[in-house]
């Protein structure tokens, strides 16, 4: 390579990591003193925190609503991707279907959304319709509240975690399957000794990345139920920061956020290292 | 991969050029302030009121041959960029402000005793100019005062309460149809500070007698109230009073402005005084004051435009083409006398809240008290405890307010 390639090189490199810099460490260093800075430096954001009890309500329905939207996703996205797997003959309007909910834009389905669980929304006129009583979806500290969301943001990243299923499905040699047809295997024999075992590493990886994806839940619950219905870290904290105009103290809310993601992402990507270090060892 | 010579050169030429493109605009883009004819304004405006007050400003664009560009901004934005231009240099000229951001925002202001005139200050009332007014020198000018009323369905609330036994009875009687808007944020104040304020309370003593008894009403409300009170905002409650969900809520004029454009006001929706309660009527003021930062680039036109909103024909203009009602009444027996009846009824009772430069901390301490009494069932004394704490820890309202009319 010569001296203005390598140059080139340099510069394709360097600027990618000024930005970075820039625009994500600083900002986050900077942020990260924020939370310590009251009227000079102190623990008093994080004890503010200690002492709201939405701070608390905030955080666990932070681990909440991730887990409940995972396993509702994942359930629904296997299902989805063995069906679409197991057809012999392609249907386009399907697979569309399938993804469409990721393919609308996030507010368009939220506000979609809205419309139907709101107290005199089409899910309620349904109801009516049936002649059942309507049901508070969307009533602020219910559990009903939270069902809604996780359903809703489930609804809307079903799809990804289907495709990752899907291209995981793909990478099964069907070798594996013919074989344990000539061994007499059932269908949920097969499921369980040949496809779950070969679909582990999707699995893992798909649920690390909707896991860690997941912790970050804002927009869903802000425009469901807003930042009091049900909240969340992000939206206690973007709260502190638009409405109480306490950014110092929004900034704390933020870090702690951040550290349970960098945490629970940590943990995620070791427990798939280890997925992929047992898949590579010899019998 | 093998890159022949002239190739990488005129790559690495292109590079550079590009970089240096790109820095140049960075540069440019950190380093630009506006035209020597341009006057740059901030408001909390909805886009479409961006638009007529643009159509408005044009007059006086004419007059001193300027551009006024009009950047619709909410108010913590635009606190916050006050907040920056005060650390750095910026571009606004003139920025509004709400009430409750006075205190915290004279830090990053200009003086304008020499602005306003005695004529200029005869247009809004000494209430007005109190609040903009702080150690004595005054640093915001009244744009667009407004206050709240109680809007009401009138065909499911014919006779809409007068007093607070009235409200009580209705909510008693129509259960979730009446709501507060209950978020935890500056909306939550301006609905229950007029129960406080004429219970004889005041947010600056909020274990007085008067606050207890303006708190304890409240809490014989909470179980009546509409289920989303607890996170209802504005809007969210206009909208449940187009749908038909809230009968009853407490609101400012841009609600029936949103009610008449969606054809259910005058026809289904009015407005009505605030119920009476123990001490009187009263109303939260609010609305924007327009301030000019500190190294706003152009002060003197920014002056000037003050001068030109501080005219009587202005202000008749403003309350004419944009319905801001804050000096002038909308004219007698127009449509517009009816649909603001609330609001014109409510003038005499207006109220502001503190400005003191504690104020963000107070209203929070005051925004968990509420919502304790209202949503967590806890007794008004041990939530004023709790979240507002001993007289020692208090945010100090030495400057404190007191009820005028406007």
């Amino acid at each position: 390579m010569n001296a203005a390639a390598k140059r080139l090189r340099t510069i394709f490199v360097v600027v990618p990591c000024l930005f970075m810099v820039a625009l994500l460490l600083l900002p986050a260093f900077n942020g990260f003193l924020l939370s310590f800075d009251h009227r000079g430096p102190s623990f008093a954001n994080y004890r503010f925190l200690f002492e709201d009890s939405m701070f608390w309500r905030a955080l666990a329905n932070n681990l909440l609503v991730p887990i409940g939207s995972l396993v509702v996703e994942f359930v629904l996205g296997l299902a989805l991707a063995l069906t679409l797997t197991a057809r012999r003959t392609r249907s386009a309007l399907i697979e569309t279907a399938a993804i469409l909910p990721f393919a609308i834009p996030e507010i368009v389905i939220l506000t979609l959304a809205r419309y139907i669980f709101m107290p005199r929304g089409y899910l309620n006129g349904a109801l009516a319709i049936t002649g059942m009583h309507p049901l508070p979806w969307l009533s602020p500290h219910s559990s009903l509240a939270m069902l809604t969301v996780i359903v809703v943001d489930a609804w809307h990243v079903t799809p990804v975690v289907m495709l990752m299923l899907m291209a995981g499905l793909q990478t099964i040699p069907v070798e594996l399957y013919e074989a344990a047809r000539l061994d007499g295997a059932s269908t949920l024999a097969t499921f369980r000794f040949v496809t779950l075992p070969m679909l582990i590493p999707a699995i893992v990886g798909a649920l690390i990345l909707r896991g860690i994806d997941a912790l970050r839940i804002f927009s869903t619950v802000l425009v469901l139920t807003g930042p009091e219905g049900v909240p969340v870290l992000s939206t206690y904290s973007y709260s502190l920061w638009d409405d109480a105009q306490k950014p110092h103290e929004a900034m704390a809310a933020a870090m702690i956020l951040a550290l349970m993601v960098t945490i629970i992402g940590l943990g995620g990507l070791a427990l798939a290292r280890r997925f992929s270090r047992d898949a590579g060892a010899p019998a | 991969m093998y890159l022949p010579r002239t190739s990488s050169h005129s790559r690495f030429h292109n590079a550079t050029r590009s970089l240096t493109l790109v820095v140049a605009m960075l540069v440019s883009g950190c380093h630009s302030s506006p035209a020597p004819d341009q006057l740059n304004i901030a408001l909390a405006v909805f886009p479409d009121e961006a638009a007529s007050y643009r159509a408005f400003v044009t007059d006086f664009e004419s007059r001193h041959h300027v551009h006024v560009n009009i950047l619709a901004q909410t108010y913590s934005d635009i606190l916050q960029a006050m907040r920056v231009q005060a650390a750095s240099r910026g571009s606004l000229d003139l920025v509004e402000l709400d009430l409750a951001q006075l205190g915290e925002a004279h830090g990053y202001a200009q003086p304008l005793d020499s602005v306003v005139s005695a004529t200029e200050h005869g247009l809004f009332s000494d209430q007005a100019w109190d609040a903009a007014t702080i150690d004595r020198h005054l640093y915001f000018v009244p744009h667009r005062l407004m206050w709240q009323a109680m809007i009401y369905n009138r065909i499911e609330v014919p006779q809409p309460p007068e007093t607070w036994s009235d409200l009580e009875r209705f909510a008693l009687e129509h259960p979730g149809k009446l709501a507060l808007k209950g978020a935890r944020y500056e909306g939550a104040i301006c609905d229950v500070m007029p129960f406080i304020w004429t219970a004889g309370g005041d947010e600056c003593a909020p274990d007085s007698p008067g606050s207890l008894r303006g708190l304890n009403f409240l809490q014989q409300l909470a179980p009546h109230l509409n289920d989303e009170s607890a996170v209802f905002r504005e809007m969210s409650v206009l909208e449940a009073q187009a749908r038909g969900s809230v009968w009853i809520h407490f609101n400012w004029p841009f609600a029936i402005g949103y009610l008449r454009a969606k054809a259910l006001a005058p026809s289904v929706n009015l407005s009505a005084p605030i119920p009476a309660g123990p001490d009187g009527r009263a109303t939260p003021l609010g609305g924007g004051y327009l301030a000019i930062p500190n190294s706003a680039p152009h002060p003197k036109l920014a002056a000037e435009f003050i001068q030109y909103l501080l005219t009587a024909d202005t202000q008749a203009r403003l309350s004419r083409e944009l319905g801001w009602y804050g000096s002038v009444p909308p004219p007698p027996n127009s449509e517009d006398a009816k649909l603001y009846a609330g609001y014109v009824a409510m003038r005499p009772y207006v109220r502001a809240r503190p400005t003191v430069d504690c104020y963000p901390d107070l209203s929070e301490e005051w925004r968990r008290t509420i919502r304790a009494v209202l949503f967590d069932d806890t007794a008004p004394a041990s939530a004023i405890a709790a979240s507002i704490g001993s007289a020692q820890d208090r945010c100090d309202c030495a400057k404190s307010s007191s009820g005028s009319a406007l």
